[in-house]
């Protein structure tokens, strides 16, 4: 059996909690926590523009150059996957091999067969697929009909 | 009053005075000695107990492979959690791990860890994660695998993550794709979620200077769900903290629940402006990184796992899932649960997690 005090207090929760959930989601405190956020944020910024003021008078650095450093960092390393997307994408180009060439006699003077050029393709190819040939797509689009398995958790 | 008669001890108030008194002042005591050890911090609950490699980090992210001596399952699974939580909610604690189920059935597991974003994140994006990471990983896994190809697995924005890659990369070693609590219609998302937008509060004043929305307000906006959920958790503490059991379990879920990361900025501003303002997967008109995504683009086999108790991401904000991609065999397993207890707790273990491996296992095939 629970103790009188959770009793009380589970009644009391169950009587309040669903109130505040609907007060909480309601256009009036969104409309309260915007303006609070607008006044946090403006006195922040105050705040710390007084604090960077006073550090650079010592020399120092301020959280923001801090931050904008970290940032300059993360430019960095967004360009630097960037690079390495357009290596591996450079590398299934120049590993892929040649379209198969039909077996067959050609004479001394035919001239010989020009790789074809590969067209960029619209979805991302692996290294292990890259020669293989995307699956045609569904021509039919019944995908808002299709029936799909239920599955029953015991 | 014969042996037989009296009322089972436990729960029930014993009628003896004498008996009652010894089990309260038993009980208080023992309250007492485990208020003591968790306000000091002793004897914590740890979580993330499987053992587990490094494979390699890749700014914050990480990914991680655990030990298992008996894999008798492939392809390996690999587990995609949220953005803007921990990732050990996985793998919480012995016994109440969705890692340690999938191991003991045979899978070889990795999972990726985001790890904590902040100002070098900032300009994250979601090409970040379904372009890039997920992408390298599942890759990474698949050629240590010796192209076996990869189970996905994604949990809630996780979910997003890995639902918008496997679009985007139809030709990617994806074998099976797994989806737990993926928000795609996002009309049917809760308000408090969606306070940030046109209608409601600048964007740009959730995040901070880092430039990402820092975890208290990740954390405020799971609280404006559920106001007074704080305070049941602390009144249902003081009310069980004589068990040692309920101890264990409590500090591990509050070790999760109270310890969110912060959102990398580039994505809220396009989970914003894409899922909350424009509705962009549920109505197929996403464009990622200059190219458009389309769920029918996936073809693997595919499960829908939703909690019709969940009220972070309702039902009915996941339910169009299954019929938005292209798989002809795509499944929908609905769970009696809330978003934690799907993966969580003793039901989790028990009824869900035998149901959800043993779907991946029907779609994997045995080693020799």
């Amino acid at each position: 059996m629970k103790p009188l005090w959770k009793q009380v207090f589970d009644r009391v929760e169950q009587t309040t909690g669903p109130a505040l959930a609907d007060f909480t989601a309601s256009n009036h405190f969104a409309e309260i926590l915007k303006v609070g956020l607008k006044i946090s944020n403006d006195m922040t910024k105050q705040t710390e523009a007084l604090s960077r003021q006073w550090l650079h008078a010592w020399n120092l650095p301020a959280a923001g150059d801090v931050a904008y450093l970290k940032n300059q960092i993360g430019s960095l390393e967004t360009e630097v996957r960037a690079l390495r997307r357009t290596i591996e994408q450079a590398e299934i180009t120049t590993t892929a091999p040649a379209p198969a060439i039909p077996l067959r006699t050609v004479s001394a003077k035919a001239k010989p067969t020009k790789p074809s050029s590969r067209k960029p393709q619209s979805k991302r190819t692996p290294k292990t697929t890259a020669t293989t040939a995307k699956p045609a797509k569904k021509s039919t689009p019944t995908k808002k009909s299709k029936p799909t398995k239920a599955v029953k958790a015991s | 009053m014969s042996p037989a008669e009296r009322p089972a001890t436990g729960t029930q108030t014993p009628t003896d005075p004498i008996s009652f008194m010894v089990e309260q002042t038993t009980r208080s005591m023992q309250a007492g000695w485990n208020l003591t050890k968790h306000m000091l911090g002793v004897d914590k609950a740890k979580t993330s107990q499987s053992p587990r490699d490094e494979v390699y980090r890749d700014g914050k992210a990480t990914l991680w492979h655990y030990r298992c001596d008996n894999v008798t399952l492939g392809p390996p699974v690999l587990l995609t959690p949220s953005l803007v939580s921990r990732a050990f909610i996985l793998d919480l604690q012995p016994g109440n791990s969705l890692v340690e189920h999938l191991i003991g059935r045979g899978f070889d597991v990795y999972m990726i860890d985001w790890g904590e974003p902040d100002e070098a994140d900032a300009a994250n994006t979601l090409e970040t994660y379904t372009h890039d990471m997920l992408p390298r990983a599942v890759r990474t896994i698949d050629e240590l695998h010796n192209g076996s190809g990869v189970t996905l697995f994604g949990y809630c924005f996780g979910g997003i993550l890995t639902l918008l890659y496997a679009a985007s990369h139809p030709h990617d070693p994806i074998v099976n794709l797994v989806q737990l609590a993926t928000p795609v219609d996002f009309t049917h998302m809760p308000s408090a979620m969606m306070i940030a937008g046109s209608n409601g509060i600048d964007p740009e004043h959730v995040i901070d200077q880092t430039g990402n929305v820092p975890a208290s307000a990740v954390r405020g906006s799971f609280t404006l769900l559920t106001p007074t959920a704080d305070l049941a958790t602390i009144a249902g503490f003081f009310e069980k903290v004589h068990d040692d059991r309920f101890l264990g379990n409590y500090q591990a879920m509050t070790s999760w629940t109270r310890d969110h990361v912060p959102f990398p900025g580039g994505v809220f501003r396009q989970t914003v402006d894409l899922f909350q303002e424009r509705n962009a997967i549920a109505t197929n008109a996403l464009v990622l990184d200059g190219e458009p995504i389309d769920l029918n683009d996936i073809t693997v086999p595919f499960l829908n796992i939703l909690g019709e108790k969940d009220h972070i991401v309702p039902a009915a904000s996941t339910e169009p899932l299954a019929a938005l991609v292209g798989s002809a065999d795509a499944s929908e397993l609905r769970l009696e649960a809330g978003h934690v207890g799907m993966i969580i707790g003793s039901g989790a273990t028990k009824r869900h997690m035998p149901v959800i491996s043993d779907w991946i296992a029907d779609r994997s095939r045995k080693l020799a």
